[in-house]
């Protein structure tokens, strides 16, 4: 049963003479109660796609040279509807109550000054007016109750503030579901998500499926995610859809190279190169470091309560090793991670590094320690200054710790580094916003590097990238680690990059260490419920996976 | 590692930020006529004394050639001739910013030291000597300013009032009339556009310097420095300027310096505000956190990392603070307060209203002068905001 129909769908994106093709020649169909699931790598399209279908792309910035988007009604009583450059009063007809969708940022997606039972009603006003108020309450309550949000009653007076990431999702949900739409889209849903909180919200998307016999436009870049909601996918590259078939052959036994590349780059599918033996040389110890932030109320700012973000935590980080420090949003890593560079005062408990306590130096004397230390963080928009040229970047730190003689002394090193991670050496003289995230990540990790630090802090840093660059870096990471004998402080939430990376890892939960220990003995065992859980909720594309059947 | 020297290719030329936003702005109609503006005012001001004055620019009396004009010249007027050619010549060197703003200072200390002390034009001017020279037929030649009357020359004996509306009396040309001291407003508001410009800018970059060290201070430090600094602030945006100015005009007599920084340091409080929002928000991003984690100096994370960054807004507030303090001049000089015997938009504004007439030209050509230049601010304000927002320029582009 055809529910929709995407017919050679061109989107030409831009104004004026400038046009982008940022769809070509697509075709797909969706069928009732199956879930056709758009997978790429960013900027290869498939959000166009999804708002061509819904016809939501910036008004007079679009146009469309080709193509024909059909919805149809499975039970054959509502007619057929021609999406593409429908009218807006047709247009509006049919999103909300035919087809809806769910966006990939929770946070911003519901309005912040009304309420979710206001927002909830709100669609049933447009699409329901039959309803009286008191059926809208029920049909509220029950939408709620079915995306499994606790306590619907009370929570329908309640301002999105309140909700967690998780449950904004779910009341995201619910809006899309409220009117029952044949067709549901969704466009990265779980992106912004905890792995655990990702799992539960994609068994009960399923779950809403087979219940109603939704047809479901999914979009995700996670072929982990693919692997487990899809049953049709379809792989996008530039605008164009490489190879679609079912799930199970495509992620099987993929055709096109494109598809075997990006399979290829997951981090638990990448080649483990043999790691060199080397004696155990302490580099980083953390002994039981708590770090408190005060919370202030009143006039005058009395401290009252103290909020926990790191709490008794001990751990060492040895040279030429990887350590992978785990957890969900919010449990304290990052905060960790700062206390340990001394970006962030600790509370109590001792940091040494290469066996000097580094907790109490005063901020002057702590300068020259810093270049054993360094750091790379995770949002690749950010991590460069973007008023300075690569080249001031790099040099200004060697110079202020005395590395090279002359500026052109240091110029040659800058270059050897960038040599180093991959980068030509003339971005030397280019300004950050030349580059693309995973080159950004490169020059940061230069940044790094030219200091010759012991230790570096990765904070997240793959998490914003696309699949096929960070294996890139991740590979580079090993090398350096190997090569260098640096010792390295990973931090992320994907298993499948500490699977890769990481000699050791420790899982934190709510502020404490609740599990440390050698990654493959955890990976097959782990002794903690939390670790666990982590473990559990993570899509995976391993060997088990595919040798299993779908 | 390998010791090994890589080849680096010569430094090709790549638009940093600056350039970026440079080119965005002069694409907008709004800032080419806004700039357009305010480059002619900077003309005018800077040239004032060859556009209009009393003084022949060229003249021979009985076979001897002199320049009346070059020898009554006021070391003023040395100094913005300089300070003009000094600015051109800077800014087209290629060096860093701060060098250059360093260069410009330091060179226009040293020519105003030597005009200073070394210029002395002669104390009495007798602007209608000229004249009766002329009439008698003893000038062989003569060339004069387009505007051939200085500011102050008064020619109240000519008419009862000395006022005059534009091009009333067949002998005289004055093509914007007189004010009430017969005195040529086409003349002296020429010589006023420099009190225009130079309370705009001397004011608001007294703002700006106060403004940007104890916004940035509070916003990198936070804390108690933070609390501090805004109590500060606060007790500064609960000062009304205009009655301030009122009370030191009252006390201490009428001085355009004084004026320049009173203004200056009563409305540092808003820059203080934007810088301290800028560095609060910077503070948090990676490259600050990275630069702190690299053991730079204090001086470089400040100055080098975080100004840069958070200067965009600054830029937009400044070009409507400059707006401002012109605005609150010409209010002083309307209520009378103003300058006693210099040349001021509002002071030609309020003779306007003040003679039993409604001499409209009195109050067309200054209000329209004040106008236009509050107005080009603004325009110029508007543009570079929306040069320097990324959301707009998205929007622009997609």
């Amino acid at each position: 049963m055809k529910l929709l129909e995407v017919e050679n769908l061109v989107t030409e994106l831009g104004e004026g003479e400038n046009w982008l093709r940022a769809v070509d020649n697509i075709s797909l169909t969706v069928e009732a109660g199956q879930t056709y699931c758009l997978v790429g790598e960013s900027g290869s399209g498939k959000s166009v796609t999804a708002l061509s279908i819904m016809g939501l792309l910036p008004h007079g910035h679009y146009r469309h040279p080709d193509g024909h988007i059909q919805l149809t009604d499975p039970q054959g009583q509502l007619p057929d509807i021609a999406l593409l450059n429908a009218d807006d009063e047709t247009l509006r007809s049919v999103r909300g109550s035919r087809v809806a969708m769910i966006f990939q940022e929770p946070m911003t997606s519901l309005n912040p000054v009304q309420t979710i039972g206001e927002q909830l009603e709100e669609v049933l006003l447009i699409h329901r007016p039959e309803l009286d108020e008191e059926a809208r309450k029920q049909k509220i309550l029950a939408a709620l109750a079915e995306v499994r949000i606790p306590d619907p009653e009370g929570r329908i007076r309640e301002y999105p503030h309140r909700l967690s990431g998780g449950q904004r999702q779910r009341v995201m949900i619910a809006m899309a579901l409220i009117c029952e739409p044949a067709l549901l889209i969704a466009d990265e849903p779980t992106t912004a998500l905890d792995v655990t909180v990702q799992a539960e919200i994609l068994k009960l998307m399923r779950d809403l499926q087979t219940k109603y016999g939704m047809g479901m436009l999914f979009i995700t870049h996670d072929f982990g995610v693919v692997a487990q909601i899809a049953d049709v996918v379809g792989v996008m590259r530039k605008g164009k859809l490489v190879e679609s078939g079912k799930t199970a052959d495509i992620l099987r036994n993929p055709q096109h190279e494109y598809t075997q590349s990006l399979i290829a780059a997951l981090p638990e599918r990448l080649t483990r190169p043999d790691r060199p033996v080397k004696p155990e040389k302490v580099l980083l110890e953390v002994k039981d470091v708590s770090v408190y932030f005060p919370v202030r109320r009143g006039l005058m700012r009395r401290v009252v309560d103290h909020f926990r973000a790191v709490e008794n935590v001990s751990l060492q980080v040895n040279a030429g090793e990887v350590v992978a420090l785990v957890g969900e949003s919010g449990c304290g890593k990052t905060t960790l991670g700062r206390a340990l560079l001394r970006l962030q005062e600790v509370t109590s408990g001792s940091i040494f590094l290469e066996g000097q306590d580094i907790t109490q130096v005063s901020a002057k004397a702590m300068r020259p320690l810093r270049r054993r230390m360094q750091v790379v963080f995770q949002d690749p928009g950010s991590s460069l200054n973007p008023r300075l040229p690569i080249h001031t970047t790099l040099i200004e730190p060697m110079r202020v710790h005395g590395i090279g003689s002359s500026d052109a002394e240091r110029t040659q090193i800058a270059a050897r580094f960038l040599d180093r991670v991959e980068m030509p050496t003339d971005s030397l003289w280019r300004y950050p916003h030349e580059f693309s995230g995973g080159q950004r990540q490169r020059l940061a990790i230069a940044r790094a590097l030219v200091l010759e630090p012991r230790f570096i802090l990765c904070d997240e840093i793959t998490s914003a990238l696309d699949v096929s660059v960070q294996a890139g870096i991740l590979r580079l990471l090993r090398q350096l680690v190997d090569e260098e004998g640096i010792g390295m402080l990973f931090i992320t939430h994907n298993m499948g990059v500490v699977d890769y990376l990481a000699d050791r890892m420790v899982v934190m939960h709510k502020a404490q260490l609740v599990e440390s220990g050698n990654t493959q003995e955890i990976m097959k065992s782990p002794q903690n419920e939390h670790t666990r859980n982590l473990l559990d909720a993570v899509p995976r594309l391993d060997d088990n996976y595919l040798a299993s059947a779908i | 590692m390998t010791e090994q020297v890589v080849d680096i290719p010569v430094k090709q030329p790549s638009k940093s930020w600056t350039q970026q936003v440079v080119s965005s702005l002069l694409k907008r109609t709004s800032a080419k006529i806004g700039l357009a503006w305010i480059g002619l005012l900077v003309l005018i001001a800077t040239f004032s004394p060859f556009l209009a004055s009393s003084h022949p620019l060229y003249m021979v009396v009985d076979g001897q050639a002199s320049s009346p004009l070059l020898q009554h010249m006021e070391p003023l007027d040395w100094v913005w001739l300089s300070g003009f050619f000094i600015t051109l010549v800077i800014s087209a060197l290629s060096i860093v910013a701060w060098k250059k703003i360093l260069f410009w200072i330091a060179s226009i200390a040293v020519v105003s030291f030597i005009a200073y002390s070394s210029v002395t034009p002669p104390v009495l001017v007798v602007y209608e000597h000229y004249r009766e020279m002329e009439a008698a037929g003893k000038v062989d030649t003569i060339i004069r300013a387009p505007i051939p009357y200085s500011a102050k020359d008064y020619l109240r004996d000519y008419a009862d009032t000395g006022i005059e509306s534009p091009l009333s009396v067949n002998e005289r040309t004055h093509w914007m009339g007189t004010d009430e001291n017969g005195a040529d407003v086409a003349s002296r508001m020429i010589h006023a556009s420099r009190i225009a410009l130079g309370i705009g800018f001397i004011a608001t970059g007294i703002a700006l310097v106060i403004g940007t060290i104890i916004g940035g201070l509070m916003g990198y430090f936070s804390g108690i420095v933070d609390i501090i600094g805004m109590r500060l602030v606060e007790i500064f945006e609960a000062i009304p300027t205009l009655f301030l100015l009122l009370s030191f005009v009252a006390f201490f007599g009428r001085s355009i310096y004084m004026m320049m920084v009173i203004i200056g340091i009563t409305a540092w409080s808003g820059y203080a505000r934007y810088v301290r929002a800028e560095f609060l928000k910077l503070r948090q991003q990676d490259f600050v956190q990275a630069a702190i984690a690299s053991g730079l100096p204090l001086r470089s994370i400040l100055f080098r990392h975080m100004l840069p960054n958070g200067l965009a807004p600054l830029l937009v507030a400044t070009s409507f603070g400059v707006a401002s303090a012109i605005l609150a001049e010409a209010t002083l000089s309307f209520l009378g307060l103003g300058l006693v015997d210099d040349p001021s938009w509002g002071q030609l504004l309020n003779q306007a209203v003040q003679s039993s007439t409604f001499n409209w030209w009195l109050a067309v050509f200054p209000g329209g002068a004040i106008f236009m230049t509050v107005f080009a601010y603004n325009l110029l304000g508007e543009s570079l905001r929306d040069a320097v927002d990324p959301h707009t320029n998205r929007g622009m582009q997609s």
